[in-house]
């Protein structure tokens, strides 16, 4: 603020941004230029930063095994595998199991937190009580949630995992919605009131236009939540349903052991929905994200 | 019966009560103000009458239904927020039309309706633009045209001046008074500003701690306070409360204290005889009647200090120290009176205007 | 020399200027306003003397010595905002010594000087208080007293009673004054509320968009506006403006009002035809009925503060102000009135300057 920065101070700013932003990126690089690497380059040392020898035969595997699998048989050196499930399924149940588990819990999560701001419902602690719900390291609930699941006939369900990924996410959902519901002024609901509107209406037509880029911000990181899900994916499914988090697990052969290749294949085409997502709601994105943060 | 009326009504937050026991009627087309200090409860009193909240006792009925216990939107009352609250994802025009949009009105009624109270109020340039284009004097009045297009039982305002520029305040409150003289509505108008409440209300009701001190004409509050709280709060400069001793020698009665001997004039003292005051007591005197002047005169005989002067044009308001007293005297402009000289005052007591130490009520005239 | 200089400053915001070629001079120990609506910039040139904000253009100056680039703390200026900002975690005392602690002051002198400053701003028994559980003028008498005991060269006071009930604000007016009397402190105030600037300061400088448009003592500005804007903003109740008619010769100005009064003087350097007539409400007199020179104007509205009424009637298609004493009056009754002749501002239309004169007089 006061006179421009020493030149070393300067170089210092620019070196330390840039180290960050090297490692925060490293992995998504890594996962790329994996994702075109042959089998032999997988696991070499030195490390091979760019494959010389760049293949599809990894996303062969993952999109169309059937083809893969000619190939490697005409290929020396091509890898023999037997891979289980198939990678547009687990597109597919992710997709469904994802989609829902967000809608779900971006509904509850914004009902419930209107009435916790509004009408102080649970009282003054309730938010700080639901929030050490989500603090718990889902590690230590997945035995009793097993039994819970199968005793409800729930295990390996569509619908199963839904309800557990929503009510996983709804902490986080009414605890970011909430925020956003109390920059808005209760005069201003009030004022709808006292014109005559229901109170419903008043929260439809009135409060929900001016938090609706909230609601979409915490969406995209409930949906980024659910999608990148692997826990509970893995112990309350026993094959029927397979996500895409499974699907990566899932690319290990006997003889060659895990496919990186292929697994980062596969994990490098699951980024695209959450971008693509990510992408056609920008525009409230920004709004979204500093609105919460300017305190009243 | 009256327009408005509150039964005893209470509002409790927590362990505070906001609203303690307070009634008061309202008569169709009456212009209230209520006036107090900021968290005295006026605008929870208000909120409470809209049904934003839910009274804890007694009752608000507002042409001749019982309100208590209906929500808000069926309560047929307007309330212009402090903090103004337009929609801010609707235009002017549709904030304006907003109350219409749930009765039977039809659409170019709306229309023609919306039309001239934005005409009226001298904002039609502003019914296609959103709010927060909007200027603070221009927000209030499209708040207005709101709150009286559909005009219910009762308006309320609260604070409506308090965040505009001292300027645009002083010229803004007439035009209350001439909304009400056309629109002929029953009005609650809650200020801090006792200056407004004097300027506008047909009767003025002072709120302190959830409870109203008193209600009356500006006359009736400004010459008449029933307690401390009222006399020092209405009026500006307010009212001088000074601690005295009534003394009976050689049977004439006067006010004594420290620096200052008032006598009562023989024809009054029949009757603060029978008001049977305590020996220790206080009197009040407004600034205006203070007689202030260069040499001792016989209207001016007690010997003071002014401490400060403020020449605000039309007036002049000096800080006296009279003996271990300070008082406020309103003199007209001009006159030549400087801090740190010498001054003198006389001062009348009024009968009415003597009150008590320790309750800080004013004697009541005897019969 | 002055305590402080303003020479030539500006700032331009996205386009707007925000201050323009702005210069004034403050003298040591004086209690200069800045007086001005929302947006006329006075906040803007608080900020850049007090290093907040810099200027595009323009010297500021302290004792003579250039201080454009030194920094907010380097300038030794005290400046109490809005909102206080006193520390509510703190006690007051912790909060007045707080400036001091920074100046690195012993501990010993600290409590010295705390305890003097407490006791000449009332707060001695608030010392061991939590700043959070203050009222609002405690509050600021606190951040005053935190401002003033790192003695600074000049203290800005940015709207500080704007946050008031109106009926603190008035007493602390006084109070305000007083102690920056007792303490000889230069103090710069901003306020958009003309009664302040009138009952405070030793000098008023009137702002509009940008610039300063007089600068003159309370009874100047009152007394003798430089134009239309000044005598506007200034009194309570506001002044009127009324039409008129002016007709001037080599010899003399006749000012023709609506209603027939007809007010005369010498020669005045205006042209003829319509121009504005000032008159304060004050200065608008009832008489019993109509006479030579007087108007008539029904009422329409009362203004009922007590001890005093303003009427307001219905005159040149427009409400006139006037003050009155309390009396019974009814809404519609005719009023007749005069306007005392000297004291009436004749306005210039197309300048909008007050015309002075030296003596008018009420034609028969």
């Amino acid at each position: 603020m006061f006179g421009a920065d020493k030149a070393w101070v300067r170089w210092l700013k620019r070196t330390t941004v840039c180290i960050a932003i090297v490692i925060a990126s490293f992995p998504i690089f890594w996962l790329i230029s994996t994702s075109f690497k042959p089998v032999d380059e997988w696991q070499k040392f030195p490390p091979v930063w760019i494959s010389s020898q760049p293949t599809l035969q990894n996303y062969r595997i993952v999109f169309a095994p059937k083809a893969a699998q000619e190939f490697a048989a005409k290929q020396q050196g091509a890898i023999g595998y037997k891979v289980s499930g198939s990678a547009w399924k687990a597109f597919g149940d992710s997709a469904i199991i994802a989609t829902a588990a967000t809608v779900l819990s971006v509904l509850f999560g914004t009902l419930a937190a209107y009435s916790i701001v509004r009408f102080h419902t649970g009282g003054d602690s309730y938010p700080f009580q639901f929030l050490t719900v989500r603090m718990f390291p889902p590690i230590a609930v997945v035995v009793p949630m097993v039994v819970l699941f199968s005793m409800l006939r729930l295990s390996d369900t569509y619908f199963g995992l839904i309800l557990a990924y929503t009510a996983f996410t709804l902490p986080f959902s009414i605890w970011m919605i909430r925020s956003f519901i109390e920059e808005v002024p209760e005069e201003l609901e009030g004022a709808a009131l006292i014109y005559g509107m229901r109170p419903l209406h008043a929260f439809l037509k009135v409060t929900f236009p001016l938090i609706q880029g909230g609601v979409l911000a915490t969406a995209l990181f409930v949906f980024i939540l659910n999608w990148s899900e692997f826990l509970f994916a893995l112990t309350l499914t026993t094959g029927h349903v397979v996500t895409v988090t499974l699907q990566v697990a899932n690319y290990v052969s006997a003889s060659s052991g895990k496919l990186y290749g292929v697994q980062a294949a596969m994990g490098t085409v699951s980024t695209l929905p959450v971008i693509f997502f990510g992408y056609i709601i920008q525009r409230h994105l920004v709004r979204g994200l500093s609105f919460g943060a300017i305190k009243r | 019966m009256s327009a408005v009326a509150l039964e005893r009504l209470r509002k409790v937050f927590n362990k505070t009560t906001a609203l303690d026991d307070v009634s008061l009627a309202i008569g169709t087309g009456e212009f209230l103000c209520v006036v107090g200090r900021t968290n005295a409860g006026k605008s929870t009193l208000l909120k409470t009458i809209a049904g934003l909240y839910r009274a804890d006792g007694g009752r608000v009925i507002i042409g001749g239904r019982d309100l208590t216990l209906l929500p808000p939107h069926k309560r047929r009352v307007s309330l212009l927020f402090q903090n103004i609250a337009l929609f801010p994802t609707m235009t002017g025009y549709e904030n304006i039309a907003f109350p219409l949009r749930t009765t039977n009105v039809a659409g170019d009624a709306v229309e023609r309706r919306v039309r001239s109270i934005a005409q009226m109020l001298k904002v039609e340039h502003l019914l296609d633009r959103l709010p927060r284009t909007f200027s603070g004097g221009e927000r209030q009045r499209v708040a207005i045209g709101r709150a009286i297009i559909q005009p219910g039982d009762l308006l309320m305002l609260d604070e409506p001046l308090t965040n505009l520029d001292a300027s645009i305040r002083i010229r803004l409150r007439i035009e209350f008074k001439k909304l009400h003289r056309e629109f002929a509505q029953t009005i609650i108008y809650v200020t801090h500003d006792q200056v407004e409440a004097m300027s506008l209300s047909d009767r003025v009701a002072v709120l302190d701690g959830g409870r109203i001190q008193q209600i009356g004409s500006p006359d009736e509050v400004y010459h008449r306070p029933v307690n401390r709280f009222v006399a020092e709060f209405i009026g500006s400069p307010p009212m001088n409360i000074i601690d005295a001793e009534l003394s009976q020698a050689d049977g004439r009665l006067a006010l004594i204290g420290t620096g200052f001997s008032l006598p009562v004039e023989e024809s009054e003292g029949q009757r603060w005889r029978q008001m049977q005051l305590p020996r220790q007591l206080a009197f009040g005197v407004r600034p205006e009647r203070v007689i202030v002047a260069p040499g001792p005169t016989n209207d001016a005989p007690i010997g003071a200090n002014i401490l400060w002067v403020e020449h605000l044009g039309n007036r002049s308001i000096v800080a006296l120290r009279m003996g271990d007293v300070t008082l406020t005297a309103v003199v007209p402009p001009n006159r030549p009176l400087n801090a740190d000289r010498r001054a003198w005052v006389g001062l009348r007591p009024e009968p009415q205007h003597l009150l008590s130490r320790e309750t800080g009520v004013f004697f009541p005239l005897a019969a | 020399m002055s305590k402080l200089t303003l020479s030539r400053i500006s700032k331009r915001f996205s386009g707007r200027d925000a201050v323009r070629d702005l210069s004034l001079a403050l003298d040591r120990g004086e209690f200069l306003s800045l007086l001005g609506p929302s947006g006329c910039g006075k906040s803007t040139t608080l900020g850049m003397i007090a290093g907040f904000i810099a200027p595009d253009a323009g010297d500021i100056l302290i004792d003579g010595n250039r201080i454009n680039d030194l920094s907010p703390q380097q300038r030794r200026i005290g400046l109490v905002l809005q909102d206080y900002a006193v520390f509510t975690s703190l006690t007051v005392r912790a909060n007045l010594s707080f400036g001091l602690e920074v100046k690195g002051l012993k501990r010993g002198k600290r409590r010295q000087a705390v305890d003097e400053l407490a006791r000449q701003l009332d707060l001695s028994d608030l010392l061991d208080r939590r700043g959070g559980s203050l009222n609002m003028s405690e509050m600021q008498r606190v951040a005053l007293a935190r401002t003033l005991a790192t003695e600074p060269e000049l203290l800005l006071l940015d709207e500080p009673m704007s946050n008031l009930d109106a009926e603190t604000r008035a007493r602390l007016r006084g109070e305000l004054r007083q102690l920056q009397k007792s303490l000889a402190q230069t103090v710069l105030y901003v306020t958009h509320d003309q009664a302040e600037a009138l009952s405070m300061s030793d000098r008023v400088a009137v702002m509009r968009d940008g610039e300063i448009v007089q600068l003159a003592t309370p009874h100047d500005i009152y007394h003798r506006p430089a134009n239309r804007f000044v005598a506007e903003f200034i009194g309570d109740p506001p002044l009127n403006v009324i039409p008129c008619d002016v007709a001037t010769d080599a010899a003399a100005t006749a000012i023709a009002l609506p209603g027939g009064a007809v007010l005369r003087s010498s020669a005045l350097p205006i042209a003829p035809g319509r121009h504005w007539l000032g008159v304060r409400p004050h200065d608008v007199e009832l008489v019993a009925t109509a006479s030579p020179g007087a108007v008539q104007a029904p009422l329409r509205f009362v203004e009922n503060f007590g001890a005093r009424h303003v009427l307001h009637a219905e005159y040149a298609s427009d409400l006139l102000r006037i003050e009155a004493v309390p009396a019974a009056r009814s809404i519609g009754e005719m009023l007749h009135l005069r306007f005392t002749a000297d004291r009436v501002l004749l306005i210039d239309r197309s300048s909008e300057r007050v015309v002075p004169f030296r003596q008018l007089e009420a034609a028969a």
